[in-house]
């Protein structure tokens, strides 16, 4: 009863599957734990990515506080241009603020960040869609538009947090 | 046939006030969970409301008319637990007034506060709350970003709480009405409720209308001193 299962049956198994490797597993074998160890040295330093992200997100936030007393205030409104672009040239680099295993400390990055990767590519080009889509319409300068981006931008920006940040 | 006696139980202003407050709590409870940006400023306005008909309240609760006075409705465990127990008894409205409550009833003067108190919670909290997108409370500036996440995060928790009680509030109304037959959802309409027999001496409350503008008014400015003067 207990062969299936049985240590020695493991290491008869694991000896005679030893001998059937061909030289393209080992190469492959080498070529994935040195791709591993690569990541690992790009995310070397978790807490200084985390912290790196919540900079470039803080700024994310400034610039959006700056519109909102823009629209809401209606002040400084030739400024809007302004933070338009920064948030679009923000907006390019949220792809690559989140090397893996970089959700430590105070961080509030979900691990669904890397457990979907699909659907969080989609959520920051979402993001850098809506602030293109914004800059354009502050460019054209026309109220309409530019109210319907900023809830297009706005959009993208809960739609994220919803599902990859921490709940407050 | 004379015409059973209707006494007034519930004065105007205690009226309006609940009205309203169903009115703007639903359109914040609304609008807070669509989260949609242009609901938000709608959220924000109506909580503002919820807030001024908070105050209002705590103040008519102490000088307002009689049932809506807390003294009056917040009354010892033993009588809620006698209250309990009379129930199911088929002639309670014979009974003392322990019994036959003509405000609120002992449960229910228990149930106003922690309403009242979840409300005050959340509307405050609100003032101090963001999304980190686009909206946040008047008073923000005057807590840090770590203690504004931890407040915006009591203002989902008290949420669920609020919603929690509002679906207990309507069970409690529900049974009234069709489990003991106490009608308590029209008095709340127009005041009056029709008394057993041996309350044919309790009076009409009074309505205090001067008092209840003065007390709103200043109500309202306590709130816009807090969200325009505090506002930076
Ligand atoms: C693709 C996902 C994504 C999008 C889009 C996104 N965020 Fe974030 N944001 C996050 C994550 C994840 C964090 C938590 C980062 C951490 O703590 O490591 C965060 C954190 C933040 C923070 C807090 C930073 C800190 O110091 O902790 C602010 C403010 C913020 N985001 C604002 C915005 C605004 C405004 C937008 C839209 C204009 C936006 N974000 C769009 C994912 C996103
Ligand atoms: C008293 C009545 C109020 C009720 C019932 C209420 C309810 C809610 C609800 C249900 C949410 C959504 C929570 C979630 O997404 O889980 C919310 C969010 C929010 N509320 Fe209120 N609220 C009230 C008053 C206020 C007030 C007075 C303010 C400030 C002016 C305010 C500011 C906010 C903000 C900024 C958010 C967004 C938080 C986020 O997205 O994380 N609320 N509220």
């Amino acid at each position: 009863m207990t062969y299936p299962f049985s240590p020695e049956w493991k290491l008869i198994h694991f000896f005679g599957a030893m001998s059937r490797v061909t030289t393209m597993k080992v190469i492959r074998l080498m070529t994935s734990l040195l791709l591993g160890s690569a990541v690992l040295i790009a995310s070397a330093n978790p807490e200084g990515e985390a912290r790196y992200r919540q900079g470039v997100m803080t700024s994310v936030g400034g610039h959006m506080t700056a519109i909102s007393m823009i629209m809401r205030q209606g002040i400084h409104r030739d400024s809007l241009k302004f933070h338009a672009d920064a948030l679009a040239a923000l907006a390019k680099k949220s792809q690559s603020i989140y090397p893996e295993g970089s959700n430590v400390g105070r961080s509030e990055a979900l691990p669904a960040i890397w457990e979907k990767p699909d659907a969080f590519r989609k959520a920051t080009q979402r993001f850098i869609d809506a602030s293109e889509a914004f800059a354009e319409a502050a460019d054209s300068g026309d109220q309409g538009a530019v109210g319907q981006a900023l809830r297009g931008l706005g959009g993208s920006c809960k739609g994220c947090h919803d599902d990859f940040r921490a709940k407050s | 046939m004379v015409k059973p006696k209707m006494t007034v139980i519930w004065d105007l202003a205690t009226r309006l006030f609940h009205w309203s407050l169903v009115i703007l709590v639903s359109t914040c409870l609304y609008t807070g969970l669509s989260g949609g940006l242009d609901e938000m400023d709608l959220h924000m306005v109506s909580g503002y409301g919820v807030l001024a008909l908070l105050i209002f309240r705590l103040m008519w609760g102490f000088i307002g008319s009689k049932h809506a006075r807390f003294l009056s409705f917040i009354v010892s465990p033993h009588r809620v637990w006698q209250y309990l127990r009379s129930l199911g008894n088929p002639s309670r409205h014979k009974q003392p007034e322990a019994e036959y409550p003509l405000g609120h009833n002992p449960l229910g003067g228990y149930a106003i506060v922690a309403m009242i108190f979840l409300l005050l919670s959340q509307a405050v909290t609100g003032l101090f709350a963001s999304d980190d997108i686009f909206i946040e409370g008047p008073l923000i500036h005057l807590v840090s970003y770590e203690q504004s996440r931890t407040l915006t995060g009591l203002h989902h928790l008290s949420s669920k709480l609020l919603m929690g009680l509002i679906a207990l509030h309507l069970l409690a109304v529900a049974v009234h009405e069709i489990l003991l037959k106490d009608r308590i959802v029209w008095p709340m309409i127009t005041g009056r409720k029709q008394l057993p027999e041996k309350f044919a001496t309790v009076t009409d409350t009074q309505h205090k209308p001067l008092m209840a503008i003065v007390l709103f008014t200043t109500a309202s400015l306590s709130v816009y001193v807090i969200v325009d003067v505090l506002w930076w």
